[in-house]
Parts: C-alpha cells; structure tokens; sequence
C-alpha cells in the first residue's frame, strides 16, 4: 500500500480458559482453612495492532509508527455446584478474594473482570452522605470487612497506545516515542499515610484552607486525615486515581560517524543519547500508575510506598565490523 | 473361552484384599497399636493451645503474638509492647489492627477443635471413652481462651464440615464446658485411682499419669466456675463445690502443674524470641507489674524479669505509648523478661492458681474445704515454690507495702499515680472487695505471663487496678477506664463467614451488660460486675 510505505500488522483474538485453580480461604470456624478446586471460565478477548508509515520528504526521512493494544478479559464463572465432600453441601462461590491490604482488595465475581479493585468506605448517614460525628467534628470509617467495600475500578488498562516518529537527515536520526495508557485505576496508600501524619501538600492546604470540605461544611483536617489515613486501615475510597496518562517515553538523537573513511576494518559508527521515561504529560496520580508493586496476577494498582519511577539517559556507541 | 473366564474371575476376587493392600504403608488396625492412630491429634491439640515455634514452620512465635501477645498479654498489664510498629497507633493503643487477634480463633477452629474430633471418633470406634475424655480436657482449656477472647463462638455447631458454621451464645457454651468437664472428670477418676496411665507416649503434658489429668481438669472446672460467678451464681457455685468434693483434689504442686515439657517437646518459649529476636526487642515488663512488683519489692522479680542494665533496677513500659523509641523503651532503661529459649517452660496452669481458685470460693462462702486465708497463704508459698525463690514468710506477713507510682524515665508524660494500695497480708476484718482483690492481685502475680487468664480475670473481677493506656485510638469505642473488654471478630470470619458472624453479632449484644457490637468496649456475658469507677 501507499508504494509499500504503509506496513499494517493486526491480531484479534479470543481464549477462553476453563477450570482454573483457585484456591479459596475458608472459614476457620468451619475446621478448614483453604480448599484447592477447579472450576470456573475466564474468557478474553482483545486486538494488537502495529501500524507503521516511510515517507522520504527530499533528504530527510520521516517514519512514524503506532502501536494500539487492547484486552478485555471477563471473568464468566467461578465455582458452581462444587459439592463439599465433607458434608455433601453444594457450594457455589460467585465471589473470590484474592488478597490486598486492609483497604483495598482484588475481587473476582462473575461478570467481572480479573483486576477489580475494591476499597474500604467511610460512614455514611441514611441520605448516603458522608456521615460526621456530631460530639467529634469528624468522619468515621467503616469497619474494614468485606462488606463495606465498594467496587473502584479495574486496575488494568482500557487500552494501550504508543506512537512513535523519527526524523533521519544526513546520518543524525532524531526520534520521540509517546506512551499513552488509557482507562483503569490505582489506589496509593502512600498518600493515605502521608496525609495522615500531616506530611502531604494535600494536608497542609487543608491546614491552610482551615478544613477539609465535607458535604459542603469544613471539618478539623486532624481529625479527617487521621482517619482516612490510619495506617492501620486505610480508608482507600478516598486515595483512588485514574491511572489514565500520557508520557514522553522515549527520546532520542544519534549520528552514524561515516568512519568507514578513515578506517576500513570498521564498516559503521552510531552514537546516540537516549531517554526513557523522560515526563509525564498528563497524571492525575500521586505516582507513576504503570509501577508495580507485586509480579503476580494479582495485587496490582496499589501503590504501598514504592520506590519512585525511574528516568533513565544514557549514550549509546555503537560499532559494526 | 467361557470356562477360562471363569476361573479368571474367581482368581481376581480371591486375593483382592492382598493385592490391594499397600505394603509399605501401615493399616488402621495395626496403627491402633499403642494408640498409634490417635496419638499425633492428641498432641496436636496439647501443641496448639498456646501458639509455639515447634520447628515445623507452621506455627511461630510471631504466631503467638497474633494470638495473644500483642492482645491478652498486653491488656492483662503483663508486658508492655515495644515493637515499633505503626508509630505505635495499634492494639496497644485500642486501635486493632486486623491480623493482630485472629489467630486465637483461626488456630482453635482449625487445628485443636478438627483434630479432638478424630480423636473422639476413632476413640468410639475403639471403644476407649477414657482418650476421648483426655482429649475433651484439652479441648475445653484451649476452647475457653477463645470464648474468653472474643464471646459467642462456633463451639457446639462445630463439625459437620459445612462452610457455615453458626455460632453459639458464650452462656451456652460454658454451659457445655461444664457438661464435658464434668463427664471427663467421671471418666477419667476410676482410672486414677488405680493409678493407670494413658498415651503416655504422646502426653507432653502430664506423661500419661491420669490422675495429674483428673486434678488438672478438677482445677479447670474451679477456674470457670468462678468466671460465670456475676453471670449464674448458682451454676458457679454447683460447678466449684463439685470441683471441692473430687477425690482427687486439685493441682498443688510444682510437678503437678499444667504445662508443656521441655524434656519430651523441643520448643522455644515464644517470649524468647519476640523479647530478645524480634526487632530491637517487640515485649518488655509492663507498667503495671512495675507498680505491683517494685511496690511489694517481690522476691519474685528475678525470676520473672531481668534489671534494667542502666540501674539494675525493674522498669516497666506502659500501654498505648505513640512514637516510641527502642533504645530507650527496648533497651538499657527497661527491664526485659528472664526467659531461657529452651528451658521456661509454658504454663497452662500454675499450682498457686489452684489455691487462689479455692481462696475466692471460700471467701464466697463456698464448702471448699478450707479458709480463704489459708488457700490465699498456701498460695503465695507455692508461687514462691514454682518460682525457686524464698523470702515467702516475711512477704506473706507484710501489711505495710503497697504498689508503688509509675515513672516514665524517658517521658515524665507517662507517669501514673500507683494504681492500688492494697497490701499482701490477710486481714480477716477487710470487707469483701479488699480480700477479693487480695486474692486475685496475688493470683496475677502467681501466672505471670499467662495473660488470657490475667486479662479474663481483670474483666471479671475489675482486679488488679491495672494503669490505663497512655493514648486512647479506638476512637471512642472503648473507655480508657473501664479499657478494653474483648476483641473483634476475625476480619477472615467476616469475609468467608458472614452471614454467621453477623448471628453471633446479635447473640453478643443480646447477652452482653448493656448490649454492643463487635468492638472492643462491649463485654461479654460473664462479664458483669457492676463497674464502679
């Protein structure tokens, strides 16, 4: 296409995976702590697509590349009619928790996906508006059991796109990759904590604002950060963030040095500096939403005092024989 | 072709058996030699009382702490915390941090209760009711440490297998107590009379002597009859003078006390490594058994603590201290505990607490066969006995010493005016509440630092006065005064279990004084003495 100029790579696809493990906790009261069974399907589907354009405008050459990945995965069924074989009971589970802190948790239900983020709540009155206790001037937490936990987000993207363009004249080759991640959420209890020992600019303009704005009435910031933020249950409803953000991720100028003048062995020269993760151009996160706090399936969109992103520049040399 | 079908069929059946018989592995029959086939549960449920490190990786001293060291241990005024955890806004504090009390109850419900029921069942298959009594001992001394921690637990419903257990209301589950009790006792007395032995290969308690079982169990008995004593005086009264009549007695001695042998078992004492291993040091001597230990200059502080080094004095940390710093809370300026890894033993139930036990029945009025003063004096004598120290006639007699003041060496903040004045010897003019108090401030002293039953019996009696926490973070839920009266339910439970939990939420406000909720300011239902200050 476009005099072979335009090169297009595209890959749809659907899995759908049957029985899995899982490994649910059990009551203690019940004589048992976990069952190992099989069960369940999660199925999902999504596309890859790389697009990539050559267009040589007199002695400059002008590449622009993208990248789009999208993944939807839904989870279609967790165990059902499992018979105890202890007592014959049948035994259906359309929720399974896979772990978290004490305010945020990763929930599996049916007709979920297998990044659903669920978060500790604060009181709330018969209206549904936050409640405020009368005597204290301060907001209460709920009790950090399942049941007050309310459903945040997917932590995992919507969808991904990178874009990348380099510039070639005469040996220098300039180019910038854009990274672009749209949709999902984390939770940073980094910034629970922080606001809780009043150490956080969100804390200190409450300070300065004399309160922090609940249902319309400023109330003590001591008092509400130090109970949102308690280390020993964050309350995580009010510490989530749209992970969706768009960085410079990657840019780069090199030069191929025509060596092969004055040296013959040597068939190229290429220096170069190059950057990676250079800025964020749009975040509304207190850090950078595509770090990871654990390897596993689960456990991810929590930020738990990681250690900052990094920004890395380095120069290449680069030599062909 | 028919015909040699045939025969095929009848070789296949004939040897079924043999062939089918691993020959490397042992049968039902003959593991019931030796009681081979009960044996490991029996010493499961004695290894699971109180939480150990057994080398097994499946249960550590951090364990213990979860269960009761960063709970019972610390609200009983036995240790103060001095992990630096969480700026120190957590238990100590009365803020619970979930994960800090559930082991209590996760261990019980899947480690004692599961492995007594292979017991009792391979015990009836066997027709030996006396293991099964054993075994309902053990059940019922582990069992009531979780009742007493928490209330309402699952503790009849227990068994069947189903995914929902229903919990019980704390009445009915002493009740229960005193029924399983009471029968082992009528097992098990026949058997020590005539001096019989049972899995003395698997008993690292008493070594199979059932008569040490009967009394340990007679004491048992005494132990929560005087717990309901506010809730059914009558029951308590019944179940005590029952203990009082057993022919076998109670145990009295340091050989006869309840606890874990070193020489059978190898474990290390979990106060050892949570003092000495953890961090800069997570337990030290508490505020409290400060006041009460300095005040009375007890002989027996040696035995329990080492000197500070800065002084060679006895200092105590106190509860609920925020923003502690170890090198002065952990290290020269506090007294740690004198706990050998692989010689202190743990205690299940000391040889004074039977003599205490019998000093508030009698001063109730109760047939114990026996003076109050002279079970409170025996008492003190075998505490001194257990300990190996001396000194018990001269400290018996002293009517002049009383708790001293708290000083906190590091922040003058945290000093307490002495939380009692009451004094160590008898007076048989005091009225009831100071001889009351007499008895169960000694008796804490005596189990020291077995602070399930010190903290259950400050509940219940309101003594020892124990010094309250510095900061109060249960944000309302609990009274600095009145201090903390049970712990939440399991966050697991509420999590797997719901629907239960929420029962037993009602069966809890229905028989606590006053009703409540699953926090810590509500109490249980013996709990309720009328609380004065």
């Amino acid at each position: 296409m476009f005099r072979s100029r335009l090169k297009v790579n595209m890959t749809l696809y659907k899995s759908i995976t049957r029985n899995q493990f899982f490994y649910p906790t059990l009551p203690a009261s019940s004589g048992y702590t976990s069952a190992v069974v099989n069960g369940g399907r999660v199925d999902n589907e999504g596309v890859e697509l790389t697009a990539r354009y050559t267009q040589p405008l007199g002695p400059v050459t002008w590449e622009t590349y993208l990248t789009w990945t999208l993944n939807q995965n839904k989870v279609k069924e967790l165990l059902k009619n499992w018979r105890n074989p202890i007592d014959g009971e049948i035994y259906n589970l359309d929720e399974l928790y896979m772990g978290g802190t004490s305010g945020y948790q990763i929930r599996l239900t049916e007709g979920g996906t297998l990044s659903d983020v669920y978060v500790s709540t604060l009181k709330t009155d018969e209206h549904g508006a936050i409640y405020v206790n009368p005597e204290r001037q301060t907001v209460e937490a709920n009790p950090n059991n399942n049941a007050y936990y309310i459903y945040a987000g997917q932590a995992a993207p919507k969808y991904n796109l990178s874009w990348g363009n380099s510039i070639s004249f005469k040996g220098v080759t300039l180019s910038a990759l854009f990274a672009y991640r749209y949709g999902g959420i984390v939770v940073s209890e980094t910034q629970a904590i922080l606001d809780y020992y009043g150490a956080s600019e969100a804390s200190q303009n409450a300070r300065n604002d004399g309160g922090v704005l609940i249902n319309g009435k400023k109330i003590n910031p001591q008092g509400y950060y130090q109970t949102v933020g308690n280390p020993n249950g964050t309350v995580d409803s009010r510490y989530v963030y749209s992970a969706t953000n768009l960085r410079l991720a990657e840019l780069s100028i090199g030069y191929d040095v025509p060596v092969y003048r004055w040296v013959k062995w040597i068939k190229g020269l290429n220096v170069s500096f190059v950057a990676h993760n250079l800025c964020m151009l749009y975040n509304k996160a207190p850090y950078d939403p595509e770090m990871t706090s654990n390897t596993g399936t689960y456990y991810q969109g929590i930020d738990y005092f990681m250690q900052p992103s990094l920004r890395s520049m380095g120069f290449n040399v680069k030599l062909r024989f | 072709m028919v015909v040699t079908a045939t025969i095929m069929l009848a070789g296949c059946t004939k040897s079924f058996d043999d062939i089918n018989t691993n020959q490397h592995q042992l049968t039902d029959e003959e593991l019931a030699r030796d009681y081979q086939n009960v044996g490991a549960f029996f010493s499961q449920m004695v290894n699971r009382v109180v939480l150990f490190d057994d080398g097994s990786g499946n249960c550590l001293s951090s364990d213990y702490q979860v269960a009761q060291g960063l709970s019972a241990d610390a609200f009983s005024g036995y240790v103060g915390l001095t992990g630096t955890w969480r700026n120190g806004v957590h238990n100590g504090s009365y803020s619970f941090v979930s994960g800090w009390y559930d082991q209590m109850f996760t261990r019980a419900f899947s480690e004692v209760m599961p492995a007594w029921q292979r017991v009792t069942r391979v015990a009836g298959e066997m027709n030996q009711p006396a293991v099964a009594a054993l075994a309902t001992i053990v059940k019922v001394e582990a069992l009531h440490r979780v009742t007493d921690m928490y209330g309402p637990i699952p503790y009849i419903s227990f068994g069947s297998g189903s995914l929902g257990t229903t919990y019980n209301r704390q009445q009915d589950v002493y009740t229960r107590f005193f029924s399983e009790l009471d029968s082992a006792i009528d097992v098990l007395t026949p058997l020590a009379e005539s001096g019989e032995s049972l899995l003395p290969d698997y008993d690292n308690v008493y070594e199979g002597n059932v008569a040490r079982w009967v009394k340990f169990a007679n004491t048992l008995r005494l132990r929560l009859a005087l717990r309901v004593v506010y809730a059914d005086a009558a029951l308590a009264r019944q179940e005590a003078e029952k203990s009082a009549a057993c022919p076998l007695g109670f145990i009295e001695t340091a050989a006869e006390r309840a606890q874990l042998l070193h020489g059978r078992l190898t474990y290390f004492h979990p106060n050892y490594d949570i003092a000495y291993n953890f961090n800069a040091g997570e337990v030290r001597m508490g505020a409290t058994m400060d006041c009460y230990m300095n005040g009375y200059s007890d002989p027996r502080l040696a035995a329990y603590f080492v000197p500070a080094s800065s002084d060679n004095k006895y200092h105590g940390v106190r509860l609920g201290v925020h923003n502690m710093n170890p090198t002065r809370y952990a290290g020269a300026y506090i007294s740690n505990l004198n706990v050998d890894r692989a010689t202190t033993p743990i205690v299940w139930m000391t040889a004074a607490e039977g003599y205490f036990l019998r000093a508030e029945a009698a001063l109730r009025g109760w047939n114990m066969g026996g003076t109050a003063r002279a079970f409170y004096e025996a008492g003190i004598r075998a505490s001194f006995s257990e300990n190996g120290v001396s000194g018990e006639d001269a400290y018996i007699t002293n009517s002049s010493l009383i708790p001293t003041r708290y000083v906190d060496r590091t922040n003058g903040g945290n000093a307490a005016s002495a939380p009692s004045s009451i004094t160590i010897a008898w007076d048989d003019e005091a009225d009831f509440e100071t001889n009351l108090e007499r008895i169960i401030t000694q008796k804490w002293i005596a189990m020291f630092p077995d602070g399930c039953e010190g903290w259950a019996e400050f509940r219940r009696t309101g003594y020892p006065r124990l010094l309250p926490v510095v900061n109060n973070d249960s944000q309302g839920l609990i009274d600095t005064q009145i201090q903390v009266r049970r712990c939440p339910f399991p966050v697991q439970e509420y999590n797997t279990n719901e629907a239960a939990v929420q029962a037993a939420i009602q069966l809890l406000d229905a028989e606590a004084p006053g009703g409540g909720q699953d926090n810590g300011g509500t109490r249980l239902w013996w709990d309720r003495r009328v609380i004065d200050d």
